[in-house]
């Protein structure tokens, strides 16, 4: 099966300034021309020369020092843009091969854009309109794409585009240069010694020999090139099942259009997910940028979700969230709206209509309402914060209780049982709010192991006039953890003179040698 | 969505919050408490505002919150929302294990800690358009000014509309003091001053110190519609759910010769009705 694909080799220039300008690197051999604009190009100033041979070649040449991180960041946000053509999109970094580009499996995508020539055109002329020099090529294979991007012909023309036809792929790499293979440098030279410098060279030679003195890699390559071997483009994410997308001839900017369109697209999606027989439980929205950016906005639901209000709510909320305003840009020409993870949705028949009507609500009707809302908090808000809690099987204060967030389903606990584990009976042994961590205390006591007859917290000086304890908890010593874990602890529950009530604890023993005893206040009682 | 807009949007086409089939309102526990309110008993479908008296008295303040919730939750079905603000370390975050020691089921809880104030009233408003949610609290430890007049307005509307129940409880309440119980106008059905008092003290045989008893709190009811304004000596009772009058404490002092606590006892005893 032929796989068409395209790379394009972005160079990242600085297209405002007239002077010629060259990118420079630190190298074991001094500074060195990494890359080169058009104009310095022009004054004879190629990639890989000291940069002092460039400066007497060029003395009025402007210099920067080379980003290969923030090229490296940008060739990222590029090629999740280039989504907007296939889903199949990655950064194209073969191990050890310059210059990285995006490579794009458009099999069955470019008929959507008005066939491969007009697609390669329109992506070119997309990219030129970033201030970014593009190389575009599609081929059968990938190999074949990336050879003719980097090394081909027109890449001295007029034209940046090449399109290699079905059955043209031999033709087409037969007079490149051996680096369009893909290989690393030292293959690359080592093969130039001995006289093998084009890809012609190589054609249709015996395997075994060139296998013997280059290694295997050579003809694995050239193998992928012709497409005697596959290789497949690993996107960068794996495409949706079901999505719903919107071309714009215009972009929008209003964030009223972006509303309404994301309006529509749930409807679709809705749609598309009610005829699949699932629902979705992570939903994403990208909008693309015309300047080369995306915007993504990701919900998630606790429960499965194919309705098309709750969608937009979600959505509604998520884009315009604290108040934020969308950055619209220079505005969106291209939404999509996919669901990334979907499950399939167990029927669930409807009461009879009895009672169901508005306002009033049937009762099966509200564990959905109560989850849509927790849908929308944890959209808002992150997961984390909202959360259930659960009870934990420990003794220790902090442990005794987990926080599982609303995604996660809690079964009904036993809480009766737990607090009888706790603290012996039903008083109120346990406080309200939980100081964490502990706020150390400076305490007066009577008798080394009672309760403090005054202690000092947040510099205020409180009397003790009611006390119960000691409650003593012992480490648990079998869980790794911190130090202040490991020590025993004797709560006391305790009333100042007004009133109010505190959770103190010492912590240590008095009879224990090397041992100093410390108080902390650990909870507020109501 | 913005608080300080105006409510206009959420009154109905007859300039008229709509009022349909309310529910019954919810019983104190206690007939004497219970009869100070218009209703009969705390009302739902309405906003109701808890503040502390005093810096000191948040925990207290929140004490009686969890009762009034834990009265609502006994007489209606559904999760019960919990809304903070981030804080942390200030006051102390909520410990369910506490809830249940005093009553409350917190497997009913879900928790909702967001970043400021307007989020909080965010939350409280859309729960109170959800009908499945028993009633929701919102505590303001930080930037409370948020919940001014309008927010109120706004809360109340929903909740009528909707038949939710919100207890608001704004920390900063008693500091900027004034004679409303801290805080300016607002829409709110009533509004609870709390005070820490000393609990009746449980004598231990052989101990100098005597143990805590129940919670106690000087309950000063600031505002109610159509109601008076009153206050008592409230205790809460986590073994039958509800909310006791305490006897004054006794005019023996408590084993110690204690000035300050008896000058206390003696301000709680003044204000019992």
């Amino acid at each position: 099966m032929p796989m068409p694909a395209a790379g394009t080799s972005p160079d990242r220039r600085a297209a405002s300034s007239a002077a010629p300008l060259a990118l420079t690197e630190v190298s074991r051999h001094g500074l060195r021309v990494t890359a080169t604009d058009p104009a310095a190009e022009r004054a004879g100033i190629s990639t890989g020369i000291p940069l002092a041979d460039a400066r007497a070649l060029c003395p009025a040449l402007t210099v920067a020092p080379a980003d290969p991180e923030g090229d490296a960041d940008a060739l990222g946000r590029l090629a999740l843009w280039c989504g907007r053509y296939s889903p199949w999109t990655a950064v194209d970094a073969p191990d050890g091969v310059a210059p990285h580009g995006i490579a794009l499996d458009i099999t069955g995508c470019a008929h959507l854009f008005g066939g491969e020539a007009t697609m390669l055109d329109g992506i070119a002329e997309r990219f030129a309109g970033f201030g970014l020099t593009a190389r575009v090529a599609a081929a059968p294979t990938l190999g074949a794409a990336w050879a003719i991007a980097r090394h081909g012909p027109p890449s001295h023309g007029p034209d940046p585009c090449a399109a290699v036809p079905d059955g043209a792929v031999a033709e087409a790499l037969d007079p490149l240069p051996l680096a369009a293979l893909r290989l690393d440098e030292a293959t690359v030279e080592a093969m130039a010694r001995v006289g093998l410098k084009r890809v012609r060279d190589v054609l249709g030679k015996p395997a075994a020999p060139l296998t013997a003195r280059f290694g295997p890699r050579l003809l694995t390559r050239l193998d992928q090139a012709l497409g005697r071997q596959a290789e497949t483009v690993h996107g960068l994410q794996p495409p949706p099942r079901h999505q719903a997308r919107r071309v714009f001839a215009e972009p929008i900017v209003l964030t009223a259009d972006v509303e309404r369109t994301v309006a529509e697209l749930a409807g679709e999606l809705a749609i598309r997910l009610d005829d699949a027989g699932v629902g979705a439980r992570r939903l994403e929205l990208r909008l693309y940028r015309v300047d080369g950016r995306v915007r993504t906005a990701e919900v998630r639901t606790s429960t499965l979700c194919r309705e098309a209000p709750h969608m937009i709510r979600l959505f509604r909320e998520r884009l315009t969230a604290s108040g934020e305003e969308l950055d619209t840009g220079f505005g969106f020409d291209l939404a999509v709206l996919a669901a990334l993870a979907v499950e399939p949705v167990v029927a669930r028949q409807d009461g009879l209509g009895i009672g169901a009507t508005a306002g009033t609500g049937a009762a099966g009707d509200r564990p959905d309402e109560v989850a849509r809302l927790l849908d929308r908090f944890g959209n808002r808000f992150g997961f984390d914060r909202v959360v259930r809690y659960a009870p934990r099987a420990s003794a220790i204060p902090e442990r005794a209780v987990r926080a599982a967030p609303v995604l996660e389903a809690v079964g009904p606990e036993d809480w009766p049982a737990h607090l009888r584990a706790l603290q012996g009976g039903s008083q109120p042994g346990r406080p309200l709010l939980l100081v964490l961590p502990p706020d150390p205390i400076a305490t007066v006591a009577e008798v080394p192991d009672g309760p403090p007859v005054q202690f000092e917290w947040r510099r205020v000086v409180h009397r003790v006039v009611r006390a119960d304890g000691p409650e003593r908890l012992a480490p648990e010593w079998w869980r790794p953890g911190d130090e202040r874990s490991r020590r025993t602890r004797d709560y006391f529950r305790v009333e100042d003179s007004v009133g109010r009530r505190f959770w103190l604890f010492r912590e240590g023993l008095y009879d224990r040698p090397g041992d100093t005893p410390r108080w902390f206040l650990h909870g507020l009682f109501a | 969505m913005n608080f300080r807009t105006s409510t206009a949007a959420l009154l109905p086409a007859g300039r008229q919050p709509v009022r349909h089939a309310r529910p019954a309102p919810v019983s104190l526990g206690n007939p004497e408490l219970d009869a100070a309110l218009p209703e009969g008993g705390l009302e739902l479908g309405a906003v109701h505002e808890v503040v502390p008296a005093g810096p000191a008295d948040m925990a207290a303040t929140i004490g009686f919150g969890l009762g009034l919730l834990t009265r609502i939750a006994l007489a209606r079905p559904g999760p019960v929302l919990w809304a903070t603000t981030r804080d942390p370390g200030r006051h102390g975050t909520v410990y369910p294990v506490g809830m249940a020691a005093a009553g409350f089921d917190p497997g009913r809880l879900i928790h909702l800690d967001a970043k400021a104030a307007y989020d909080v009233l965010w939350a409280l408003e859309e729960s109170l358009a959800t009908p499945g949610i028993a009633a929701a609290i919102g505590i303001l430890t930080r930037d409370g000014r948020r919940y001014d007049f309008t927010a109120s307005r706004r809360l109340s509307l929903r909740a009528a509309a909707g038949g939710g129940t919100a207890i608001v409880l704004r920390a900063d309440g008693g500091t900027n003091g004034n004679a409303n119980g801290g805080i300016g106008a607002s829409a709110a059905a009533t509004r609870w001053s709390v005070a820490a008092r000393p609990s009746l003290p449980v004598r231990h045989p052989g101990l100098a110190m005597p143990g805590l008893g129940v919670p106690r709190w000087r309950v000063e009811l600031v505002r109610c519609k159509r109601g008076r304004p009153h206050d008592w000596l409230v205790e809460w009772d986590h073994e039958t759910l509800r909310f006791h009058l305490a006897a004054p404490l006794a005019d023996r002092a408590p084993v110690q010769a204690d000035t300050a606590s008896r000058r206390h006892a003696d301000a709680g005893s003044r204000h019992v009705a």
